[in-house]
């Protein structure tokens, strides 16, 4: 493992067009694809589907929703006469009530589709489930699966927009815009001078993730997005939590303490209790050893820069991750992200359903 | 307290000085030739030649300490470790409770502390209560005093579990100690699987159930980069694979006990339960194996694995009994046998006891006899010959098969810190 290296803070004085030549090979890659093409559906946060003017497009729309959600009356017809369908194939409460919100201020039909309940326990292909809800005419998906990979095969498959709402280890598109998005406003309310719009910002930002990495979608999204956008990225958790292969440049830190020092934003993960701690864990011994060595607590608050902010993806596990103390910190977002939650996903299928100018065709 | 030992054969990392060895405050003020140096020592010991030694450092014993004080206890255990010379010492977890929580750990630390004879620093256990199904707390053992983590006495059966640990062990830098047993190819076996076993009719452990464990520890050591120590190593292809994992770099190291070097399984003679040990004494081609490797450097450590069981245990048929030899006060015998027959030389005999332990458990102050290290000593004489009988056991527990057999070579004086904390009565 590297130890982490100091960093120049950098929050985007320099020009966006610093973008263009001397940056990573994957941001070369970020900003190679033509504008023209826009995407059908939002389905990871690579290259291919997140460019630059589509984010500070969202930034823009979510600024303008976030505004409309904190008025009396929170409702515009951008959606009117669509029809939005929650299609989740794994537990959610909080994702699910988001996507709800955000499709209902924007007055679309909204159906919440649990599939545990239907086609599924029918042995119903999944694809046949997708082709009937097709058939009666829905406008978008919002998709949360089990597996990686499979909402992007539903979106081979069906002639409607998909939004990914998590699948598997593999991506969790939104959260990472959110995210990202609730960093621009930190970094805005900064620098009064900085528009919410203007990414150059990130270029240079230190971001210390920590806890699960290795099969977190919040973190692979997390760390796709934010590194082409100039961020730093440090990982940190157990080590075995930790991915086997890390993305290039992305750092490893040794203990929570170089982790947290001279960090921008440290985002910290959910430890997935049903899956890793407890009885029969393999990966963490317990709540007592796992908020000593990988939590934010007491201990270790004050080693946060006074700029710094704190994230978390939701449903914090009180004293394992975050001590109380965290939770509540002045330095925490974790209500605000939430808040932009909505905005954002409004933003996204605002854009899906009326920005994109051409039809998707399936690739059937 | 300034303490001088004259007239003795000092064994330096570079050579064996003719001198005096001068200590202070607990460290190595000076070491020097010729028997008359000037120094204004307090107490003075005239050596007579004997051979000194960095106190030994057993990295693998059981003091049975918490929950099996019939068979020994952290006292009676230092006790029988300084009249072996060893200083410091390093503990399983399979005590009872198991050493799995800082509690305990803090408590086995404390304890050998409070002995003021040795070092004890406990080894962790890898999944609590050593059932193999969920990791220990690691981290918080550390902190208690824990220098590694083992399961020893069981291996861990699950791979998957294994990986988790080596990968949770190596955020900490710290190592594994792996017992290397395939328990369902074990099975009920008591003695080696060999001609012998088929003689006596004991059922058989073949030498396979320890290889398959050890090459599958190894390549969990090579996919997790976390540093493997491979206790008590028994057979010649178990040590075959050790030197193909060293020579593919992966990172590991393994000891053999000085029984495994000097037994082999047709010493079992009248079902003698003593002789009864796992790993098994093997075959005379795997101790000659294991006789040769010492001095390549393929074997890192000689470690005892002293494990006292009541006389009451091991008091009954060959099948029943308990596993396990007491070997702290057999060591430095068995060890000068092999230097007399030079399979070693008395650097090995360093190499092997004290300086690459103290390096596997991060101990710097100690290993090695020079200026400025801690003055932890043992003093030899490494021609005297006695029978080792009980009078002379200062365990708990006698389970050892060279009780009443002849003996050359004895520690006469161990010093910890500067302190004189064994002597022989003679």
């Amino acid at each position: 493992m590297q130890d982490e290296q100091q960093h120049q803070h950098n929050y985007g004085h320099e020009p966006p067009q610093g973008y263009a030549s001397s940056e990573p090979e994957f941001l070369a890659d970020f900003i190679s694809v033509p504008n023209l093409t826009l995407p059908p559906h939002i389905l990871n946060t690579t290259s291919e589907v997140i460019y630059p003017t589509l984010i500070q497009h969202f930034f823009s729309k979510a600024a303008d929703f976030k505004f409309l959600n904190n008025q009396t009356v929170k409702k515009l017809p951008n959606l009117r006469g669509r029809t939005v369908v929650n299609l989740f194939f794994e537990k959610s409460t909080r994702t699910r009530v988001s996507f709800e919100v955000a499709a209902k201020r924007l007055d679309a039909d909204v159906i919440n589709f649990s599939i545990s309940k239907s086609g599924a326990s029918k042995h119903e292909s999944i694809f046949d489930t997708i082709s009937t809800l097709d058939a009666m005419g829905v406008d978008l998906y919002c998709i949360r699966h089990p597996h990686a990979g499979a909402v992007e095969q539903i979106a081979q498959r069906t002639s409607a927009h998909v939004i990914n709402a998590g699948d598997g280890h593999n991506g969790h598109p939104t959260q990472a815009l959110l995210d990202a998005y609730t960093i621009s406003e930190h970094i805005t309310s900064l620098q009064k001078s900085n528009s919410i719009t203007d990414i150059s910002k990130f270029k240079g930002l230190r971001v210390s993730i920590i806890g699960n990495i290795a099969t977190s979608r919040v973190a692979k999204s997390n760390i796709k997005l934010l590194s082409a956008l100039g961020c730093n990225i440090t990982i940190f958790g157990p080590n075995t939590l930790l991915p086997r292969y890390t993305a290039h440049g992305v750092k490893v830190a040794r203990t929570v303490a170089s982790a947290l020092e001279g960090a921008n934003v440290v985002m910290m993960l959910r430890v997935q209790i049903e899956q890793q701690y407890g009885k029969g864990s393999m990966s963490i011994p317990s709540a007592e050893e796992y908020n000593r060595f990988y939590g934010l607590n007491s201990r270790n608050l004050h080693m946060l820069g006074d700029n710094t902010i704190i994230l978390h993806p939701g449903s914090v596990n009180r004293s394992l991750e975050m001590d109380d103390d965290a939770i509540a910190h002045t330095k925490s977002r974790i209500f605000d992200q939430v808040s932009n939650g909505v905005a954002l996903r409004m933003a996204i299928m605002d854009y899906l359903l009326n920005e994109t100018k051409q039809k998707k065709t399936a690739t059937k | 307290m300034r303490t001088l030992l004259t007239n003795a054969k000092i064994v330096t990392p570079d050579e064996i000085i003719d001198g005096s060895i001068l200590m202070d405050n607990g460290h190595i003020i000076s070491i020097m030739a010729g028997n008359n140096p000037q120094a204004d020592a307090r107490n003075t010991y005239d050596c007579h030649g004997s051979t000194i030694v960095p106190g030994l450092i057993d990295m693998h014993v059981h003091f049975r300490d918490p929950g099996q004080a019939h068979k020994e206890d952290i006292e009676t255990g230092a006790k029988a470790a300084v009249a072996g010379g060893v200083t410091t010492a390093c503990c399983m977890a399979n005590t009872n409770p198991v050493n799995d929580n800082a509690a305990i750990t803090s408590y086995i630390f404390r304890k050998g502390q409070d002995t003021g004879l040795i070092d004890l620093y406990p080894i962790g256990a890898v999944t609590t209560g050593l059932k193999g199904h969920s990791l220990a707390e690691m981290g918080l053992m550390i902190d208690a005093g824990a220098v590694a983590f083992s399961d020893d006495g069981k291996s861990v059966d699950s791979s998957l579990m294994m990986r988790k640990a080596m990968e949770y062990a190596k955020g900490f830098n710290t190592t594994i100690i792996s017992h290397n047993e395939d328990t369902n190819l074990r099975n009920n076996g008591a003695c080696h699987e060999g001609a012998n076993s088929h003689k006596l009719g004991i059922p058989g452990i073949p030498s396979e159930t320890e290889e398959i464990m050890i090459i599958r520890n190894i390549l969990l050591a090579k996919l997790t980069k976390c540093h493997l120590h491979i206790a008590h190593v028994s057979t010649a292809t178990g040590l075959e694979l050790i030197k193909w994992a060293k020579e593919q770099n992966i990172n590991i190291t393994c000891e053999v006990t000085p029984h495994h070097l000097h037994l082999t399984d047709e010493s079992i003679k009248g079902y003698d339960t003593n002789y009864k040990v796992n790993p098994p004494l093997r075959e005379s081609h795997d101790v000659d194996y294991l006789r040769q490797s010492l001095r390549n450097g393929l074997i890192d450590v000689i470690a005892t694995d002293h494990s006292p069981h009541h006389f009451d245990e091991k008091n009954t048929n060959f099948n029943s009994a308990p596993f396990g030899i007491i070997g702290l006060q057999t060591m430095v015998p068995l060890l000068l046998d092999l230097v007399r027959e030079n399979y070693i030389t008395m650097h090995d005999f360093v190499r092997l006891t004290s300086s690459k332990p103290a390096k596997i458990l991060g101990l710097s102050d100690r290993g090695e006899l020079k200026e400025g290290m801690r003055a932890d000593i043992a003093v030899i004489n490494t021609d005297h010959k006695y029978t080792y009988d009980t009078k002379l056991n200062r365990s708990k527990s006698t389970n050892s098969p060279f009780i009443g057999k002849k003996m050359r070579g004895i520690v006469t004086h161990t010093f910890k810190n500067g302190e004189l904390v064994y002597e022989l009565n003679n």
